[in-house]
């Protein structure tokens, strides 16, 4: 181990000149000390002395990630995006969950994060936007808006999520027959949801979902094009022999169409009448790489939750079926891996449906690997959640809640009674903005500067019980206000969400 | 049913004390004794006449040893002045660097106090590349680690006391660790220009991410800045020689001891840097030789910030040697010191809080001040080995009884001189280390700028008066403060002439 860069000894004479312990030696432009100072010392025990505490002022935030606004109280800048935060080891899974009461700006936090993701080369995916919140987003990000509707709008394939099934057949060999296995897994979880919400609370059963898988694998490996449920339908119909052995019906055809019977009638029940031709035809999938996809689901009524629901669970397969095909066409070679961050927003409007929703939700949305997928879940409670999606959020941005919220916030991560404090003003500064004083007077008067009601666009980032959470403003750019597309004023001066 | 909650209170430190007749301290005593012996052999030997002369001259030349003076002997303060004179006339305090400067080698060496620190690079335990810093003159080695403090903002308030409790456990360590001459623990505030963001935002921009998020997030990084300081901790340890199992005898030549030292300083680290977590600071990051070199000549010459700053925007090493690290020039003054582009002044502190106080004494001083936006704020901690504290707690103990005692009425500040002795005698019975505190506080502005040293001047000294303690502008020593504020382990009471025992009881 050498010497990194040296300065003279003490005393050399040859190259420099006499130096001492005050400096160099000599007159005029030396640069000494004229003597060596003692600081006055006072003697106390640790126990007091600790008292004159050093840390006391809080130190610089970390800079991980692009900057989305201020700290609440100092003002410094607050740098923040879930995906980050994760390749720096701040936290365990890139997910995050921004959780507030509505009319507080969650969309709005979550367009800043996607906007600087976006920057850092991320493909934002909005499966679902009823609002539509993110529509204008996508539109200036350059990226493809589906829009859904009853009749004649995007199409949502539940036999084929994603193109999973035409990448296997792309990629071929084993790695292929694995992924068209997992595409007809997922086709099948997908189907059988949107068969349960259309029973009502009848949960599905099991050997319907094994007919309706083995009637998806008779038709990939004798077709070559993307199957439709409308053919599921009818191939079962037909009593092939691989469904006839999941069923066990024992070469009777009475007991066979009793059995499929029920499921022939759900499938068809989705592919005509009131869910209209959303489900029945195929997806039009663009060539090569989109800088972002959103699915607008804004033309459904929200008086509508069923169907509502079924078009988010379709997109949210379709979705994810479309990460985990880039996925493996990346592993073989054929194509560019893609970085992607997906935002689930309106996660209650299918929670809320309750029975096995918040299971099936889970399996959804699941990833077999999250390397370089970054997921942002927004609701506005956690008792929808069920404790496999919650165990998923490393990240939370929690908004103004009230009490009864912080008590289930203090079951994932606990909170400080500072940050409880601080959480409940911004609920109880929003919650009397949005009384009946605005309707009477026809303008509230307290909106600030930026057009913002107080409570709004402030939430609590909090990464792990251990560390205080920082409270965050969330500040729009120029460039943002300029575009218009946030909506601020909009959205704020008067929609209760 | 939840208790009240109490916010615990931690009592002042106490001038060192020393045991001697009538309130002096040991070696006035001492003298005072022996011109009593002297004048009384000599009114045995001659006259009284003489005698009293005697007497009246040893008194008349003893005062100025008594009197104190801003905490200091009248004494000291003269000789100060008159070294300060000396040095101005002289004019050593000019200082010229660089090739037409009085270093032969041509480069920017360090003034001063730093002449004789040397830089090394080594590894710890936990195979963390470190800068070693060798301060030849007090044969001594330091380290210097990164922290970032929490702030207690929003932690509940038991959380901080057993943050402050922690930190004086820490303190304790370090009396327990051999060889730790001195621990520095410095808090620096720097003003934030937006350039370090602006290069940090460029560098996470993507080629073939969209033209308007890029906007967008440039835009964000121009516009959210306000100006907001910001404050970075360093934790600096300094560690003696014969502690770390240097034998000059056996390891001859300064790259053995370097070895030596390194590998035992390494071995140490690890553990304590994983101390400072729990303390309410994080985990104690070592500086590298290139990190500690940056931050000298960023000291020296504050301009180069912002050119180091775009040096990271275009992810290009920043290379500083040692040798190249000191300023071009410097002119020191009574109360000011001008460097490059920087303008200093130093204070150190006075009076401690005296009584009680709660842990945010500190705080006012800690935060940014908005008229000096550059400054550091350094606590020297020098920890008694563990095992002549006992021993030295009895000795003020006896100090403190006896000064209280020698008054028939004893006075109420004696009493709590003698309680607060006591107290300390049962805190280390029960674990807790013995140290002395002292603190300098060094703020730098651009170099014409007078106005702003008069404002900043007033906001700092102002800082610490809620908490009755008191700074004040350091005379005739700005450069030696400067460096020792700086966090490269100088140890100013091991570098004087006078032994570090002894002073105590002059």
């Amino acid at each position: 181990m050498l010497p990194y860069k040296r300065t003279p000894k003490l005393g050399t004479i040859r190259t420099h000149r006499f130096i001492g312990k005050k400096g160099i030696r000599g007159r005029h432009g030396t640069g000494s000390v004229a003597f060596i100072p003692v600081p006055l010392r006072w003697r106390q025990t640790t126990r007091h002395l600790c008292g004159m505490y050093p840390w006391a002022a809080p130190g610089t935030l970390p800079m991980v990630g692009g900057p989305i606004g201020r700290h609440e109280e100092s003002g410094a800048v607050v740098c923040f995006d879930h995906i980050n935060y994760f390749l720096a080891n701040m936290i365990a899974q890139p997910s995050l969950l921004i959780l507030a009461k509505p009319g507080l700006g969650k969309s709005t936090c979550c367009s800043r994060i996607v906007i600087n993701l976006a920057a850092q080369g991320y493909i934002p995916l909005i499966p679902g936007d009823t609002k539509p919140d993110y529509v204008k987003l996508v539109r200036a990000l350059g990226g493809q808006i589906r829009t859904v509707s009853r009749s004649g709008g995007a199409a949502l394939n539940p036999c084929d999520p994603g193109g999973m099934a035409s990448a296997a057949k792309q990629i071929g060999g084993i790695q292929g027959s694995a992924l068209l296995a997992e595409a007809i897994g997922k086709a099948t979880v997908c189907i059988a949801t949107l068969i349960e919400l259309g029973r009502g609370s009848e949960a599905i059963k099991d050997y319907e979902k094994s007919a309706i898988a083995a009637a998806l694998r008779h038709l990939y490996d004798t077709n070559d094009e993307e199957p439709l449920l409308r053919d599921v339908e009818i191939l079962i119909g037909q009593r092939p022999a691989q469904v006839r052995a999941t069923l066990v019906d024992q070469g009777d055809d009475g007991a066979y169409d009793q059995l499929v019977g029920p499921l022939r009638r759900s499938i068809l029940a989705l592919v005509g009448g009131e869910m209209g031709d959303v489900f029945s035809r195929r997806v039009i999938r663009p060539q090569g790489q989109i800088p972002a996809l959103c699915l607008d689901t804004s033309r459904i009524k929200s008086g509508d939750p069923k169907f509502l629901a079924s078009v988010l669970i379709a997109g949210w397969s379709d979705t994810y079926g479309m990460v985990e095909a880039n996925q493996a066409l990346a592993d073989a070679g054929l194509a560019q891996r893609a970085l992607y961050c997906l935002v689930l927003d309106e996660l209650w409007r299918v929670l809320d449906l309750g029975g096995t929703m918040p299971d099936r939700v889970n399996e959804l949305t699941r990833l077999n690997r999250t390397e370089g997928i970054g997921q942002i879940f927004i609701t506005h409670s956690l008792a929808d959640l069920k404790k496999g999606i919650q165990d998923r959020m490393a990240a939370l941005m929690i908004g103004g809640v009230p009490k009864s919220e912080l008590e289930l916030i203090n079951q994932t991560m606990t909170l400080t009674k500072a940050e409880e404090t601080k959480l409940l003003r911004w609920w109880s500064q929003s919650s009397s903005a949005q009384s009946g004083r605005r309707i009477k007077f026809g303008k509230d008067k307290r909106l600030d500067s930026e057009g913002k009601p107080p409570g709004a666009g402030l939430f609590l980032l909090k990464t792990s019980s251990e560390d205080p959470g920082i409270p965050v403003d969330i500040v729009l750019t120029s460039v943002e206000k300029e575009w218009g597309g946030q909506n601020t004023n909009q959205t704020w001066a008067g929609r209760a969400a | 049913m939840t208790e009240k909650y109490v916010q615990p209170t931690y009592s002042g430190p106490i001038r060192p004390q020393s045991p001697g007749v009538w309130g002096l301290k040991l070696l006035p005593s001492l003298c005072l004794g022996a011109g009593v012996i002297g004048a009384l052999l000599l009114s045995m030997l001659t006259n009284f006449l003489v005698a009293g002369g005697f007497a009246f001259l040893a008194v008349l030349a003893a005062a100025p040893a008594v009197i104190p003076h801003k905490g200091r002997t009248l004494y000291s303060g003269w000789s100060q002045a008159w070294a300060w004179r000396r040095h101005r006339k002289t004019g050593r305090n000019h200082y010229r660097s660089g090739l037409s400067g009085v270093n032969k080698t041509g480069t920017r060496q360090l003034p001063g106090l730093l002449t004789t620190v040397e830089l090394w690079e080594a590894r710890d335990a936990a195979d963390r590349p470190f800068g070693l810093l060798q301060i030849a003159a007090a044969n001594q080695w330091a380290v210097a680690m990164s922290v970032t403090a929490q702030g207690n903002a929003l932690v509940d308030p038991p959380t901080t006391d057993e943050w402050v409790a922690q930190w004086g456990n820490y303190l304790a360590l370090m009396g327990q660790e051999e060889g730790i001459a001195q621990l520095a623990s410095i808090v620096e505030t720097s003003p934030d220009s937006g350039q370090i963001l602006k290069a940090h935002t460029q560098a996470l921009l993507h080629p073939q991410g969209p033209q308007f998020a890029k906007d967008v997030l440039l835009a964000a990084a121009a516009e959210l800045p306000r100006g907001v300081a910001e404050t970075a901790g360093f934790v600096v340890l300094t560690f003696n020689e014969s502690g770390l199992g240097v034998d000059r005898k056996i390891h001859k030549g300064n790259i053995a001891v370097a070895q030596v030292v390194a590998a035992e300083i390494g071995s140490r680290l690890p553990a304590l840097s994983v101390g400072l977590l729990s303390s309410g600071a994080s985990v104690g990051i070592p500086l590298t030789a290139g990190d500690l070199t940056r931050r000298v000549r960023e000291a020296y010459d504050p301009k180069v910030v912002g050119e180091f700053a775009e040096l990271d925007a275009q992810e290009e090493e920043v290379e500083v040697t040692w040798g190249d690290a000191g300023p071009s020039s410097h002119e020191e003054e009574d109360t000011t010191y001008t460097h490059d582009s920087g303008l200093s002044r130093s204070w150190e502190m006075t009076k401690v809080p005296t009584g009680i106080f709660y842990d945010d004494v500190l705080k006012r001083l800690l935060l940014p001040i908005q008229s000096a936006p550059r400054k550091r704020v350094a606590l020297f901690y020098h920890p008694t080995d563990a095992a002549e504290a006992p021993s030295l707690l009895d000795r003020e103990y006896k100090a403190a009884l006896s000064k209280a005692g020698s008054n028939s009425v004893s006075k109420a500040s004696e009493n709590m001189a003698v309680m607060s002795a006591r107290q300390a005698t049962e805190d280390e019975a029960r674990g807790a280390g013995v140290g002395t505190v002292s603190m300098i506080v060094t703020a730098t502005w651009e170099r014409d700028d007078r106005v702003g040293l008069k404002k900043g001047t007033d906001a700092i000294e102002r800082a610490v008066t809620g908490s009755r303690a008191r700074v004040s502008v350091v005379r005739g020593a700005q450069s030696a403060h400067f460096a020792a504020s700086l966090g490269l382990g100088l140890s100013l009471p091991d570098l004087s002439v006078i032994p570090n025992i002894a002073r105590d009881h002059i």
